[in-house]
């Protein structure tokens, strides 16, 4: 009789995979504890919504139907037909917004403990590209049920690039496939949604994983660490899944409690329905370019209003570069002030932007 | 006196050379490739007739693949313009009881010429040609 041992099967594959050096790696490496270790959490917490997202968006895929004529169709068909349909579309709807709001809340914490100091440059720059693909996902994913709001979310986003002078009518040809939004605009952002974005995610992931795990947490400038810190593996990483499952419950009793709705199917010779608005994480944008008058000075307002956001955008990509005191491990005031303004006025227009 | 290199090296180099002239031509289709050709619809579009024309009424049609808001005015005149807000594109409608032309995306006002009158929009909408012929109302490319 043909008989395995268990011992020999593990020893087959210690002897060709680098479990050893694996482990030895991880349970040597330690986890600071201070007085804003909470913060390291959020960070994880943005790839368990990620992993969610694809596990959940795969299993859409299996319904959905990218073109005008079907794409309302086969959502309603996935909400109200296909069993517990209702229940994978809105987790993935609800973690998609969780995993954009962990992913403001680990950007912002890191700026405030300027983790991104010397040597974790590319640690920051590959966590801006993460938050640039994650809007992205945003943006693409927002379109495809093809209801009103999603047509007119998209109009107006493909649209805003247009003032940006030379390029700008280039950028948003390309974005709709066309001058208008249609079947080709569907089709990209489809394409871009289940294919460019999360091979680009998963590659850019991957590196700043890696990163992580070369060169561990970063303590905060100045910060007391208390003396026993902890041991990444298993002990932080087991409190990171107990966080994870705290998440999984609280994401699936939204999902469950306020299913993600749908709205009338997009019509495109339909004038745009009062109250429109895009998603929470671009209402800033679209409150400022609400309120900014057309012109200023010489300059178009609109204009104005895109390049001083892309410029922003650039400014957070360079800020380790920017930030010459961090270098020297030294508390930057002034870059936390600025960096506290801009975050209020984003805040504050998202405020006014629900009660306008 | 500089070192002649050895044919490894000029062989390296031509491989590279090749490889960066090549990429171009690849790069540069890849890029024209995404670009949609343009398509522009040139073309007209009967609407209706005079009688279906009510005073002081708009209504949105399409011509090709773009919106077109057709309005009567409180004189009858039939008027066309390009449906699509100039500010961040939204499809605008016609306010029967302000006599005026609206956006509700971003609050942008036409007066009846197109021109913008408040908002945020700083350029008219689009005016579109329109001809009644035999009593029937049409709509064309610009």
């Amino acid at each position: 009789m043909f008989y395995i041992n268990r011992a020999t099967v593990v020893e087959w594959f210690r002897n060709r995979l680098p479990v050893d050096t694996l482990m030895e790696h991880l349970t040597s490496k330690q986890v600071p504890r201070h007085r804003h270790s909470i913060w390291y959490y959020f960070g994880g917490l943005t790839l368990f919504f990620f992993i969610v997202q694809v596990i959940t968006g795969i299993l859409l895929m299996f319904y959905y139907r990218p073109t005008p004529d079907h794409a309302y169709e086969s959502i309603l068909f996935i909400m109200n037909e296909v069993r517990y349909g209702w229940l994978i579309r809105s987790t993935h709807s609800w973690a998609a917004n969780l995993m954009i709001g962990t992913l403001f809340i680990h950007l912002i914490s890191v700026f405030f403990m300027q983790a991104y100091r010397p040597p974790r440059e590319m640690m920051w720059i590959s966590g801006v590209v993460l938050l640039g693909l994650v809007l992205g996902f945003g943006f693409t994913g927002y379109l495809l049920p093809w209801d009103e709001m999603a047509f007119y979310a998209t109009q107006i986003g493909t649209e805003i690039p247009k003032s940006i002078p030379i390029v700008g009518e280039s950028i948003m040809v390309l974005l709709r496939g066309g001058q208008e939004i249609g079947s080709a605009t569907l089709t990209r952002m489809y394409s871009l949604h289940v294919v460019v974005l999360p091979l680009a995610t998963l590659l850019i992931v991957g590196l700043h994983l890696f990163l992580n795990q070369y060169y561990g947490v970063s303590t905060p400038v100045k910060t007391t660490k208390r003396k026993n810190s902890i041991q990444f593996f298993p002990n932080y990483m087991l409190r990171d899944l107990r966080v994870w499952l705290i998440a999984f419950l609280a994401l699936l009793s939204v999902a469950m409690i306020y299913p993600w709705g749908l709205g009338e199917e997009a019509d495109i010779l339909k004038p745009a329905p009062e109250g429109i608005k895009p998603e929470w994480y671009f209402l800033p944008l679209y409150q400022t370019l609400k309120i900014v008058p057309p012109r200023i000075w010489y300059f178009d307002g609109e204009a104005l209003v895109n390049i001083v956001f892309l410029f922003g955008g650039i400014l957070l990509i360079v800020l380790p570069f920017i930030d010459r005191r961090s270098r020297n491990k030294e508390r930057n005031i002034f870059i936390k002030v600025v960096g506290l303004i801009i975050l209020i006025y984003l805040i504050g227009m998202t405020i006014f932007a629900y009660m306008d | 006196m500089q070192k002649k290199p050895d044919r490894r090296t000029v062989l390296n180099r031509i491989l590279y050379l090749w490889a960066a002239v090549t990429s171009v031509p690849i790069i540069s289709s890849i890029i024209r490739f995404i670009f949609p050709p343009a398509r522009a619809f040139v073309g007209s579009k009967v609407i209706g007739t005079v009688d279906e024309m009510q005073p002081n009424t708009g209504k949105v049609v399409q011509l090709g693949e773009r919106p077109v808001i057709v309005i009567t005015t409180k004189d009858g005149e039939p008027i066309a313009y390009g449906a699509n807000c100039t500010h961040l594109g939204c499809v605008v409608r016609y306010r029967e009881e302000r006599g005026d032309i609206y956006c509700a995306c971003h609050g942008s006002v036409f007066n009846i010429e197109g021109q913008p009158v408040s908002g945020p929009a700083s350029r008219p909408l689009e005016e579109i040609p329109i001809k009644i012929e035999n009593d029937q109302v049409s709509i064309t490319t610009a």
